[in-house]
């Protein structure tokens, strides 16, 4: 009986029946029934229309960029993907560079060099600071501004700083490219609006015209972690001194990200007086209605929200009235 | 189709080629296939940083990394924090984050100690003289369950203050 194929799927069950039978043969199997992930075929595509032409031809295939969102998945098998397409090989994907009129920035360029790279801090802050809040440093290493996107994960500072950067998205498909923003992009919880073989390929920002603020704003029990709630905001200020632009977008209040319209009320507006941040406030409140969990009320979400919105628009704004 | 296939990767200045599933994480490759039992598996889902290694002098948690993702890359775990022989006399010695790590009580039962050097030797190698709050946010990813994070942080700032003071020496001296 010892000696059995073990058939239990908890890896420390089958390491310690590992050690119990012993034997060298066994020792020497030991990896192979200590492997976490279920089995897939794995590809590394040297070129977008080789990782679209591998994606379109399984059903089951996933892609693969930084691997800091999908493989804690597939490592406890909530995810099973029969091939993994990996984008770290492709040549330029990873390019940050301004090129017909807006800022280009690949899909599989790293958070960790996005935070401080100087053309999304001056042409998109939100989104550098965004990148810098996402997990340990380890994991930014790694981790890219397309896979974090697509992953789509309703707390993710990524996509809300994104969207609140007026971001569009470029997506290679079989059938060619398309562009659209992240809000028809993402459409849930973890889902997309990418089609079968569809590739998220770069993220195209608007140029700064006027002044330009960003910042982000989150908390999060622990550093590190996904927020509980964050707050990307983007404020411009054009030459005479006044506003011409505020958004704020919300994350971990609804199963995407959530733009706050309340921001608006500030167009025009020459300085951040305390009345209209008041007024902010409230607005912010009487339009939310967040999700309650485990991990907070719906209240405690929406105050979160309303002290996070203020304090991303004076960061932004500071940022926008200073340069 | 996920036979077996092999990569070649260099792991702390050694060259190996290993014949994998395209599955295997690179701590296991590590642990189980080449002995570098240092990267520890805590969660093996990137939460608890025991498993920090540099991949081409960059960290990572070898628990998010596939070894066949790794295909001509340079590996370096805690065995290989300080090239072999290249402590003093030649021979093979601590890390000063290693020393100072002991001298400071910033280990108890050591699991998630190798992935504290290797973070906090990559942070050195990047910044000699981190501030105490550069240091805390650098070690953030690593979690500790028994001793805390007071000792490890004395004992990286006692790091960054000897390279200053022996600076300073030299600069005395010229």
């Amino acid at each position: 009986m010892l000696g059995a194929p073990c058939r239990i799927h908890n890896p420390l069950f089958n390491y310690a029946a590992s050690r119990i039978v012993g034997g060298p043969e066994r020792v020497d199997q030991r990896w192979q029934r200590f492997v976490k992930p279920a089995a897939f075929d794995y590809v590394a595509a040297s070129d977008v229309p080789a990782a679209v032409r591998a994606l379109a031809a399984s059903p089951g295939a996933r892609a693969l960029a930084g691997g800091q969102a999908l493989l804690p998945l597939v490592n406890q098998r909530a995810v099973r993907p029969t091939l993994l397409v990996d984008l770290g090989r492709i040549d330029g994907l990873d390019r940050v560079e301004i090129r017909g009129g807006t800022l280009h920035v690949g899909a599989t360029a790293r958070l960790r060099a996005l935070q401080a790279h100087p053309l999304l801090r001056t042409h998109a802050p939100a989104v550098a600071e965004a990148a810098g809040l996402v997990g340990p440093v380890h994991v930014r290493n790694r981790a890219t501004l397309g896979g974090s996107l697509a992953h789509a994960d309703p707390a993710a500072e990524v996509p809300a700083a994104l969207l609140a950067a007026r971001a569009m998205v470029r997506i290679v498909g079989s059938d060619g490219e398309r562009t659209c923003p992240v809000d028809e992009l993402v459409v849930g919880a973890h889902r997309t609006a990418l089609g079968h073989g569809e590739l998220v390929v770069a993220v195209e920002l608007p140029l700064a015209t006027d002044r330009l603020g960003g910042a982000f704003r989150e908390f999060a029990v622990r550093t590190g972690d996904l927020p509980l709630i964050g707050v990307a905001s983007q404020v411009r200020i054009g030459e005479d001194g006044r506003c011409v632009g505020a958004t704020a977008v919300a994350c971990g209040v609804a199963d995407r990200p959530r733009p706050l319209a309340a921001p608006q009320a500030l167009h025009g507006a020459a300085s951040l007086s305390a009345a209209a941040l008041r007024d902010v406030a409230a607005a912010v409140g009487a339009e939310l209605d967040p999700v309650s969990d485990a991990r907070a009320s719906a209240d405690y979400r929406r105050e979160l929200t309303q002290v996070l919105t203020i304090e991303a628009l004076v960061g932004a704004w500071r940022m926008a009235a200073g340069s | 189709m996920t036979a077996p296939r092999a990569v070649q990767l260099t792991v702390n200045g050694r060259p190996v080629e290993v014949v994998l599933e395209p599955r295997e994480l690179l701590v296991d490759t590590l642990r189980d296939r080449l002995g570098l039992t240092g990267a520890h598996v805590g969660c093996g889902h990137g939460s608890c940083g025991a498993c920090a290694v540099l991949v081409d002098g960059v960290g990572a948690r070898a628990c998010l990394v596939l070894t066949v993702q790794l295909e001509g890359a340079q590996v370096t775990t805690v065995e290989g924090v300080l090239p072999a022989g290249s402590g003093p006399d030649g021979g093979d010695d601590l890390h000063p984050v290693q020393v100072a790590l002991s001298r400071c009580h910033g280990l108890q039962c050591g699991f998630c100690t190798p992935g504290v050097v290797l973070t906090a030797a990559e942070l050195l190698a990047e910044q000699p003289c981190p501030d105490e709050r550069t240091v805390r946010e650098r070690l953030a990813g690593q979690l500790c369950r028994c001793t805390g994070y007071a000792g490890m942080v004395e004992a990286v700032l006692a790091v960054a203050a000897e390279t200053a003071g022996s600076d300073r020496e030299r600069a005395g001296d010229g």
